[in-house]
């Protein structure tokens, strides 16, 4: 939290300091489902750069693999999940925080620039967030 | 297309009246659908021809998104309009029928909100200047925006009118018109920088919610600075490389609230769903006109 605002009067029902760590804690979730899908299909893609050494060994590597990428599987289906129960709300906060940029009453026009950006970030990253694949590349 | 000269009946049921002469709108729009989905014109290559689409923008909640679910049936004004005002955040567009041809949709509907403005206008309105668009329709409701998640009382204007509901309410109008030539101004100046010959359609909104002083209306569209805009345009281009024609119209009839449920406005008093009607139809048969002038008829 910021204290720029704390020792002034709370101007728009304090909706500033309200917004802005929500905003800041979903894009930070958001962001974190991003860079953890992508983590996942870089090992998924390992796992079958490795399947495809391994399609002469024994048996039970290959069941190795396959529960791996099962596993892989299975994580990034709970991100997705996860995005998508979050999109509503975000949604949401998000047209809240736009109105009151267009029409709110702030404390300052430097708070109304700060909302935007900080807009700008969550929408960036939700866009990013839908945009998660659940097929993965497969080697060769 | 149907004849757009339509012959009201004068059904004694009313509801049957409504229902029969929609379902001949439907018929005229389809129509007019698969046409602003891209008609070759004489001397265009196959790649111009697919090209060229039509852009719709506006400020903020004065009905572009209602006008586009209208237009593709995604929405039926006599029956299931939709009750919360929804901002849209992004560029949105809209698939027209008739479907399975796989052709790519060229309605694109521009989010309002002066904020984000800065984010996707200026390359779209460089589109209107580099001939990506046959045609422009313009958005206006005589100030009568939607405020979506927000209440009045949380507004600057409100905090600057004393806290007083008249005067916000006043104010708002008055500033959401300012916008509304604002926007008219921007796009004014693209389309005469256009390369090909370019239409535009003025929509003025809200019929319902302005119906009492609609003369006070058509003088602040047809006689003020809006109209001396557009003569500016024609003047730069010629009549024959630029075409306008303005309508007003009411795409469903509903009191003006904010998305936090607080009454602004009133509809009218009297403003049924007959005139509705035949707003809808006059926009049919103006977007006919530009049709027609389009392809040179
Ligand atoms: N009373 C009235 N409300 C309308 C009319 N057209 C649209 N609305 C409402 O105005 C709000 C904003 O419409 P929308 O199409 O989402 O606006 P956009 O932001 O321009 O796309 C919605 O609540 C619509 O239901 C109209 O002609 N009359």
């Amino acid at each position: 939290m910021t204290t720029r605002t704390s020792t002034k009067k709370s101007v728009g029902n304090g909706f500033v300091e309200h917004a802005t760590p929500l905003l800041r804690e979903y894009t930070a979730k958001l962001e974190e489902s991003v860079r953890n899908a992508d983590e996942l299909h870089d090992l998924y893609y390992l796992a079958e750069l490795e399947n495809g050494e391994s399609e002469r060994g024994s048996s039970a590597s290959k069941r190795l693999q396959d529960e791996r990428r099962r596993s892989i599987r299975e994580r990034l289906a709970r991100i997705q999940s996860r995005v998508k129960k979050l999109t509503p709300a975000i949604n949401q906060l998000d047209r809240q925080v736009s109105q009151m940029i267009e029409h709110g009453e702030l404390g300052s026009e430097l708070e109304r620039v700060e909302l935007k950006l900080r807009l700008n970030e969550l929408e960036d990253m939700l866009a990013a967030a839908r945009k998660i694949k659940s097929s993965f590349p497969t080697a060769g | 297309m149907p004849d757009p000269s339509i012959e009201w009946s004068d059904a004694e049921d009313g509801g049957k009246w409504l229902w029969d002469n929609y379902t001949r709108i439907r018929a005229v729009w389809a129509d007019l659908a698969s046409w602003m989905r891209g008609t070759r014109a004489s001397g265009e290559s196959e790649e111009e021809a697919q090209e060229p689409g039509i852009l719709i923008l506006g400020p903020g909640g004065v009905g572009k998104s209602t006008f586009a679910k209208l237009m593709t049936d995604a929405v039926h004004p006599l029956a299931d309009m939709p009750v919360q005002y929804d901002e849209s955040m992004d560029v949105e567009s809209y698939t027209l029928e008739p479907p399975g041809d796989g052709g790519e949709t060229e309605f694109v509907v521009l989010p309002g909100q002066q904020h984000r403005r800065a984010d996707s206008w200026p390359e779209l309105l460089r589109d209107v200047q580099d001939g990506r668009f046959r045609g422009a329709i313009l958005f206006s409701a005589f100030g009568h925006h939607a405020l979506g998640d927000v209440s009045y009382k949380d507004s600057a204007l409100y905090a600057e009118h004393g806290r007083k509901k008249p005067a916000f309410l006043r104010a708002f109008l008055q500033k959401c018109r300012d916008d509304e030539l604002r926007v008219l101004s921007d796009l004014a100046t693209h389309l005469k920088l256009c390369s090909r010959p370019v239409w535009m359609l003025s929509v003025v909104t809200k019929q319902d919610l302005w119906w009492n002083v609609r003369s006070a209306v058509e003088d602040h569209y047809q006689s003020g600075p809006y109209s001396a805009i557009i003569d500016e345009v024609r003047n730069h281009r010629g009549a024959k490389s630029f075409r306008h024609e303005m309508v007003f119209a009411s795409l469903i009839i509903r009191r003006l609230m904010t998305g936090r449920g607080e009454l602004l406005k009133n509809n009218v008093a009297g403003y049924d769903q007959e005139y509705q009607l035949r707003s809808l139809w006059q926009l049919a048969v103006t977007i006919d006109a530009l049709r027609q002038w389009e392809q040179g008829k």
